[in-house]
């Protein structure tokens, strides 16, 4: 008769052991730790665990097996011995079995009758064989002790209860934003100004220190990896090493619950599609052995994780065809769209059959899956391939999910928050006068962002039929997942952090929105979700703009690295490092003035170049230029010539856009120094005009 | 014996399970909700928790939506506010009083009626007005 458990003590050891199991899974599937002693000793300490814990449940078959092979691992240990394919394979059999009893045991609440009499009889087998010894592993077991003594004091603390605190301080910056709101009214009060910035700070740090609460290291996603790569090379029957890299980077415990299932389906991917059999690799000069590495890391507010394989990369040219022969592109889009865009195709959900799998030598089933699940967590993904050598799928994830930097706007009388993260430029009035600068064409409305370059745009009072009499007149660029649009709103309300919870999505019709949050006067924003708006609207894959490739995303949102320099009157300006080629010292000569424009001999040839003042439209320039930028875009060169190179930065935040400034992408801070981030485009759009005026006047 | 809250919307009466009952306050301002289902009229903020405005009646007279009291109603682990004229009453029922809605299950809002202390009302039932968004 089966043994009814007790539920309480039952779950207060369940979660526990399943970790336990996964990390021993996890170390004996790696081969290549065979020979560490910390992994016998880890090892060791799972099995005991379990021991114990099925001691108190008076499970006994669990405890019979957790204790044959707890004596395996004592044997093995003290005979300063190592594992071998063998024993690491039972063990991982033992394991195996351990977790389908206590998911069992889970599901019915009684004692699992799954048998264990077959692995018991193989562990004792096993435990009677005599081990060799080997001393030199004496110190690593000392080494081993000593850190044994060192542990962090901790506490348990229910999940349920850290989410009422996030709750709770979520709840206390929504207080302090109206509080805030309310102080330029008594902002003569000097102790209430002061308690006011205080509270801003404390409420802050509070937010911060609650979500570090929730933050969990990422190795617990990566424990199950190795033994889930070894299983899939095996059934694909390829060679595949496995890298993992920052297994310290932290991450919130549900989005680490949540990227478990897109995160197997990428790897699987890698070594289904991506990483070749080894005679195709040795075929194409390859080791025989496949690569497949992760790397997380945390980066200004953002957990970053890469997957990267040197697999047979992914043929945009093919992932097109596909799309068009499919229907989820016209020949018209077929011929605009840049190599990103058409790799952002295998996210599309029409994308995911079995047909697409076998035909393309790329990625396809599910992929939409990863690719809302990542953006249901505000989060973005990124992929990059060279054919026949490597693909990386970048997965930026925020880091604080409660708080989301935002732009609140206002159509037909209701207020929306687009997410900071993706507004690449906000026009002021004149810009976003509609007359001049929103075209409409009869595949919907373009924007003219600069001279000559148009992308989508969205008029949120058509998208959701508002029949308000007002022109919109303020216009926000976008830039979301490769795709550029800009959004048309009556009204620009202010940047505001907002507590974004999320709509239940049976009260939707469609998936408009990544939640609703309060304002300060107690008024609902709903936060908007740019690839919702954009496939409703037809913008990005299913839209082409009219010339969208050249008014391409600056990369500087997140790890960018930048110059900074100085030029003009106490200014500080930046330049993202990836559009710079070279820079030179501003020898006399290397510039020459040909008929009032600057040339540059950049490697034996002209180049136009011009100082930076002047291209910012200073009428005079100081002598003191001592250093050339050379920087490009795609189709060219150019120089801008400045003072004085300061230093190199990696961004530590958001580049804040800055109304009415086209010559500039925003601001940033680096080490306290406010610095102006260049356009580029600007830049070169200003070189183009005063070097063709001046060939036209020659 | 079940309890009811009964209430008027559009000049109907109506009444709804208590046990569906978290609150009944009075209307406070709400936001439309675009590309939200049908009877989603908006979203509230209600101490500092926003929840779905939901009025399942053909709108005869904008008052009864914008004015009046609105019903805290929780099912399972989803809350809305239910919009309604006026509270009138709670009653205690016994089922053998209640006269069954003899339309499919799936398609019913009203799962019975019964008459109350201010004359015949239609039981609302939560679930299927969840179901029939």
């Amino acid at each position: 008769m089966k043994k009814v458990l007790d539920k309480e003590i039952f779950e207060s050891f369940a979660s526990e052991i399943t970790l336990e199991l996964e990390t021993a899974q996890a170390l004996l599937g790696s081969y290549k730790d065979y020979e560490s002693q910390d992994l016998l000793n880890k090892v060791f300490r799972v099995f005991h665990s379990i021991k114990g814990a099925s001691g108190f449940l008076g499970t006994e078959s669990v405890t019979e097996l957790a204790h044959k092979s707890e004596n395996l691992m004592a044997k093995i240990r003290d005979a300063k011995s190592c594992l071998n394919d063998n024993l690491s394979q039972l063990l991982l059999r033992v394991c195996e079995r351990l977790s389908s009893m206590f998911s069992e045991m889970s599901q019915t609440g009684e004692e699992s009758l799954i048998p264990v009499g077959d692995l018991v009889a193989l562990l004792l087998k096993a435990t009677q064989q005599d081990f060799d010894k080997d001393l030199s592993l004496d110190q690593k077991l000392e080494k081993r002790e000593n850190q044994s003594t060192s542990q962090v004091q901790s506490i348990r603390v229910q999940l349920g209860e850290v989410e009422n605190l996030l709750k709770l301080s979520s709840e206390l910056t929504l207080l302090k934003n109206k509080l805030v709101a309310r102080v330029p009214h008594w902002n003569e009060d000097h102790i209430l100004t002061t308690s006011v910035r205080n509270l801003v700070s404390v409420t802050a740090q509070i937010q911060q220190l609650v979500m570090k609460f929730r933050l969990q290291k990422v190795d617990q996603l990566f424990k199950s990896l190795p033994k889930i790569v070894n299983d899939l090379s095996d059934k694909v029957n390829k060679r595949v090493e496995l890298k993992l890299m920052g297994e310290s980077a932290e991450l919130d415990k549900a989005v680490v619950e949540a990227l478990k299932e897109p995160l197997i389906h990428l790897i699987r991917n890698s070594l289904d599609h991506g990483i070749e059999k080894s005679e195709v690799r040795k075929q194409k000069g390859k080791s025989e052995v496949g690569h497949l590495k992760l790397e997380a890391y945390n980066t200004a507010g953002w957990f970053i994780l890469e997957i990267i394989d040197d697999g047979s990369g992914i043929d945009a040219d093919k992932v097109k065809n596909k799309a068009l022969e499919k229907g989820l592109i016209s020949s018209d889009q077929f011929h605009q769209m840049s190599e990103d865009q058409a790799l952002n195709l295998i996210f599309q959900a029409g994308f995911s059959t079995a047909e697409t799998v076998s035909d393309l030598s790329g990625r396809g089933v599910g992929m939409d899956v990863v690719r809302s699940t990542i953006e249901r967590w505000g989060g973005r993904i990124e992929v990059k391939t060279k054919l026949g050598q490597e693909t990386s799928f970048k997965l930026f994830i925020p880091l604080t999910l409660a708080v989301v930097p935002s732009l609140v706007v206002e159509s037909g009388g209701i207020k929306f928050a687009i997410p900071r993260s993706d507004i690449r430029y906000v026009f002021n009035k004149s810009e976003a006068n509609q007359g001049q600068f929103l075209k409409q064409q009869a595949d919907g409305y373009y924007f003219e962002v600069q001279d000559g370059k148009h992308v989508p745009a969205i008029l949120l009072k058509d998208i959701f039929q508002f029949s308000n009499e007002g022109q919109p007149s303020e216009a926000i660029w976008l830039s979301h997942q490769n795709t550029d649009c800009v959004i048309v709103a009556d009204k620009i309300i202010d940047f505001e952090d907002l507590v974004i919870k999320p709509i239940n999505s049976s009260f939707l019709d469609k998936p408009m929105y990544s939640g609703a949050s309060v304002l300060a006067d107690g008024k609902i924003v709903y936060g908007l979700n740019p690839a919702a708006l954009f496939e409703h609207s037809g913008v990005g894959v299913a839209s082409s703009s009219l010339n969208l490739e050249s008014s391409k995303k600056q990369n500087f949102k997140l790890d960018s690295q930048f110059l900074t320099f100085c030029s003009g009157p106490q200014t500080c300006w930046g330049l993202a490092l990836d559009c710079i080629v070279s820079i030179h010292k501003n020898d006399s000569g290397a510039v020459e003035k040909v008929d009032n424009a600057f040339y540059y001999n950049f490697r034996g040839q002209l180049i136009p170049a011009l100082p930076l003042q002047l291209i910012l439209g200073a009428d005079c320039i100081e002598e003191n230029l001592r250093s050339i930028i050379v920087i490009r875009n795609k189709e060219s060169v150019c120089a801008i010539l400045v003072d004085q190179i300061l230093d190199t930065h990696y961004l530590q935040g958001h580049v804040q856009p800055v109304l009415g400034r086209p010559e500039l992408s925003g601001v940033a801070k680096f080490d306290s120094q406010v610095t102006h981030i260049l356009n580029t485009q600007f830049l070169f759009s200003k070189l183009e005009v005063s070097h063709s005026y001046q060939e036209r006047a020659a | 014996m079940k309890s009811y809250l009964i209430f008027r919307a559009e000049n109907r009466h109506f009444a709804i399970n208590s046990s569906y009952v978290r609150e009944a306050t009075f209307c406070s301002d709400y936001s439309q909700l675009p590309f939200a289902k049908k009877h989603v009229v908006g979203m509230c903020n209600l101490r500092g928790d926003i929840y779905p405005v939901l009025y399942p009646w053909k709108m005869e007279q904008d008052g009864d939506c914008a004015q009046g009291r609105q019903i805290l109603v929780q099912v399972g682990k989803t809350n809305f506010l239910l919009r309604v004229a006026e509270i009138l009453d709670s009653q205690h029922v016994e089922d053998e009083f209640i006269e069954n809605n003899q339309a499919p299950q799936e398609a019913k809002m009203y799962h019975g009626r019964f008459k109350s202390n201010v004359g015949l009302v239609e039981i609302l039932s939560p679930e299927n007005l969840l179901k029939n968004l």
